[in-house]
């Protein structure tokens, strides 16, 4: 193929055009003023939309990363050390409680009396192996080995009778009264329960937090959406968590009006 | 004028489309497959002439800024609907001896329509090359093609238009 020739035809075909004048269609103008006048009211709406949007990433993804920080590595470190003060507080609410213990079982002997005859025989095959039982739970009854080292009579049989009658003492009254015996002795514990109960509490306090975030995030999508019926909210369900709602409506009615 | 439609004047800016439509609209006629879809190319294009006046700096004449944005809007609207379409490929066609034509005879009317059947990237390739002075690799560039396509095409294309003018100028001559 000549080169030459090709220039020509381009030449000769570039030039009939160059004097084309095809007669503009008519109405064109009126439908291009009318798109140039609804330039300014789209260029209002679009920012907003995608500044309300791009908001609610942010903001998103921020309480995602806030709630999976690496917090918990800490508050593991500090569930490990609670146990400690628990039981030093429990020692000092069982030594508190001891005097009542003490003053309660005067009234007991005169059953303990009986029962001391009626397992007069066992006593000693048994009273080995309820030291062992006794001294077991180290840390629950202090008051319990504390009164088993002071060795008086009363008291002694009285602890030695405690798992016996679970086991065999079934006769009748003496064993209720020996039950009301043993469900008198847990009041030491109601202290520390108490207390784990306020710490609980305490801490369901800042369960309230996420009702501030999201009126926090109420507040900045407002800033950004200042219509009353806005695109998203926040709100939060019974457990606290953090709901996101959409208002599809409103979307779908913005996107008519920008067509 | 141009200061009139910086400032946003609807007058001054009727008043350029008035004077330059009909040109404008010669530009889109070669690259549109019809009519219709030149007047929506001339549309688009003046709303983007308006839009985007800031941009002209004066380098080069201000009916040439405009002439490019047309021919970017037909390349927008060239790339719009090969999304979704089938590039159709053109058979060689072999070039005989005539080389001249006296074009005289010929309307530009009968010259856009036989633009206008050739397929759709031979004839963006033979716009921008033949009659706008885009380079090759300006062209596969734009295009996404390889400048060897861009060659082909082109060299198809002119050698396919030579055979068609070839042909209505015999018929102009048979019919007198």
């Amino acid at each position: 193929m000549n080169p030459d020739k090709n220039n020509e035809f381009d030449e000769q075909l570039r030039e009939k055009f160059e004097g084309f004048r095809p007669d503009a269609p008519i109405g064109l103008w009126e439908k291009i003023a009318a798109e140039l006048d609804e330039q300014h009211p789209r260029r209002r709406r679009v920012p907003t939309w995608w500044m309300a949007v791009a908001a609610t990433i942010v903001v998103v993804s921020g309480i995602v990363y806030w709630q999976n920080r690496p917090v918990s590595v800490t508050y593991l470190h500090a569930q490990a050390e609670e146990p400690v003060i628990p039981a030093q507080k429990a020692t000092g609410a069982v030594a508190s409680a001891a005097p009542v213990d003490t003053a309660e079982l005067p009234a007991e002997p005169l059953d303990l009396e009986k029962l001391r005859h009626v397992f007069a025989k066992r006593e000693r095959n048994i009273s080995d192996k309820k030291r062992l039982r006794v001294q077991e739970p180290v840390e629950q009854p202090k008051g319990a080995v504390f009164l088993d080292s002071d060795a008086s009579p009363q008291l002694a049989s009285h602890e030695t009778e405690v798992a016996p009658a679970d086991r065999s003492l079934r006769p009748g009254d003496t064993l209720k009264k020996v039950n009301t015996a043993i469900t008198a002795v847990p009041p030491i514990e109601p202290p520390v329960v108490l207390e784990e109960e306020e710490t609980m509490l305490a801490s369901s306090d800042p369960a309230k937090q996420p009702f501030g975030v999201s009126s926090i995030l109420n507040y900045v999508v407002g800033t950004v959406d200042q219509r009353d019926e806005k695109l998203v909210t926040f709100s939060n369900d019974e457990e606290g968590s953090l709901k996101l709602d959409f208002n599809f409506s409103l979307a779908r009615n913005k996107k008519k009006r920008i067509k | 004028m141009y200061e009139g439609c910086k400032a946003g004047n609807r007058g001054a800016q009727e008043r350029l489309y008035r004077s330059l439509a009909s040109k404008m609209l010669g530009v889109c006629l070669r690259y549109a497959r019809s009519t219709f879809e030149a007047e929506d190319m001339l549309q688009t294009g003046f709303i983007k002439v308006f839009r985007h006046i800031d941009s002209y700096r004066g380098v080069g004449s201000f009916e040439g800024w405009i002439r490019r944005i047309m021919v970017n809007t037909a390349i927008e609207m060239y790339r719009a609907n090969q999304r979704g379409g089938l590039t159709v490929e053109m058979n060689a066609v072999t070039e005989d001896g005539q080389q001249t034509f006296s074009m005289d005879e010929l309307e530009c009317e009968d010259l856009l329509k036989l633009i206008q059947t050739l397929p759709d990237g031979y004839r963006m390739v033979f716009n921008m090359y033949a009659l706008e002075g885009f380079s090759h690799r300006e062209i596969a560039e734009t295009l996404n093609i390889s400048e060897g396509a861009s060659k082909s095409q082109l060299s198809r294309a002119r050698t396919w238009l030579k055979e068609k003018i070839k042909q209505l100028e015999g018929g102009n001559y048979e019919s007198r």
